[in-house]
């Protein structure tokens, strides 16, 4: 390598001379730096790059054009926000009011059914609006008068039965004596009805504060 | 609690906003109760040392005062709410009919935990034959129909009929 270096050398003398040229003047060959090194000629390791020096950037506004409105893009991106914002929010109210809630009970209350704690329940907030009570009267009279019309119609089938007897519907037989087959049946049947004995709700307490007898 | 997706939002904003929502309804306490009479049903409370026997032998005008006081029949728009656990239970005994607005809905089943039956069947509270009765015996009252003349009651469901007097 040495020597190939050295040959080189004395092969340019040796054109120079025969071109009428001083050997001792450098040539251009070797007075002009490579683009290589003059990229890592002030960096002190090879693999670092000076970066170009950084020049501002041009003011491009003028007087000509308009200056960006933004008071009315605020005002656009809060009014945005704020009606998706009353939208969600009056949307879950509406569900949670007037739809069904989901919420955690606890109390030894009822025990039975119901555990202490931990117990997530689903509150049905519809169908209590929609019907109200069972049979649609919430009149004591009211409900004697039909109770004993129920019962006259009981009798009439039960012809040469007892008549002694008072037919009640199955609100009355407890909550776990029920059989397993058919419960959807009398859930559903329980769904689209409106409140009558055996039925769980949920009250606000009638003690609490504000509350008008 | 509420957790509701809305199409507007992500999730991490309907979650936020049902937990802001859900927190205002924490501040309302409800309460979960078995509805046990309707207007127009009587009551008979356990305590008040009065049978369903002497209520239609001094059921008639001619009724002692004493019995008429024992006997308490449910006015219009208002229900007698008792817990089912009638030994530990804050309900219509302690505070009277409950007006009908103050319901705030139906619990028709469990949501958690995912264990036996979650649907909460329409009845009277469950009889605890299988465990036995606690010594204290069962403190709620004894309801009465509306109309109900003294009869011997037949509770029937479909397919089955279980008789009581």
């Amino acid at each position: 390598m040495i020597r190939l270096c050295s040959s080189s050398k004395s092969y340019v003398r040796s054109c120079q001379l025969a071109r009428g040229v001083h050997p001792t003047t450098t040539t251009s060959i070797f007075r002009t730096k490579s683009h290589h090194n003059q990229r890592y000629e002030n960096s002190s390791h090879i693999n670092t790059i000076t970066k170009p020096p950084m020049t501002r950037p041009q003011d491009t506004s003028s007087p000509d054009l308009p200056e960006p409105q933004t008071f009315q893009d605020d005002f656009y991106f809060y009014g945005v926000l704020i009606y998706r914002l009353a939208l969600a929010y009056g949307g879950i109210y509406c569900l949670s009011e007037y739809g069904f809630q989901l919420t955690n009970c606890n109390g030894p209350s009822m025990l039975p059914t119901m555990k202490p704690c931990g117990e997530i329940i689903f509150i049905d907030r519809l169908t209590p609006r929609l019907y109200g009570f069972d049979g649609g009267c919430s009149r004591g009279t009211d409900r004697v008068q039909l109770a004993r019309h129920r019962q006259q119609q009981y009798q009439q089938q039960q012809s040469g039965e007892d008549e002694e007897e008072w037919h009640e519907t199955e609100s009355f037989v407890p909550a776990n004596e029920f059989p397993q087959q058919g419960k959807w049946g009398r859930f559903w049947r329980n769904i689209r009805s409106g409140i009558s004995h055996g039925d769980i709700v949920v009250v606000e307490h009638p003690q609490r504060e504000g509350t008008v007898w | 609690m509420c957790f509701v997706a809305v199409p507007v939002f992500s999730y991490r904003t309907v979650i936020c906003i049902g937990i802001a929502h859900s927190s205002t309804h924490f501040i309302s306490i409800y309460y979960s109760k078995r509805v046990v009479g309707l207007p127009g049903d009587e009551i008979i409370l356990k305590n008040s040392h009065y049978s369903i026997a002497s209520h239609f032998k001094h059921g008639s005008p001619k009724a002692s005062r004493a019995a008429r006081k024992s006997l308490l029949r449910v006015p219009d728009g208002h229900v007698w709410l008792e817990g089912d656990n009638s030994a530990n239970s804050l309900d219509s005994r302690s505070y009277g009919t409950v007006p009908a607005a103050l319901i705030v809905g139906r619990v028709p089943f469990r949501i958690w935990p995912l264990r036996e039956n979650a649907i909460m069947e329409r009845g009277l509270r469950p009889s605890n034959k299988r465990l036995g009765e606690p010594k204290w015996g069962f403190q709620g009252s004894t309801v009465l129909p509306a109309g109900y003349r003294g009869e011997r009651i037949i509770k029937q469901y479909s397919g089955a009929n279980c008789k009581e007097s």
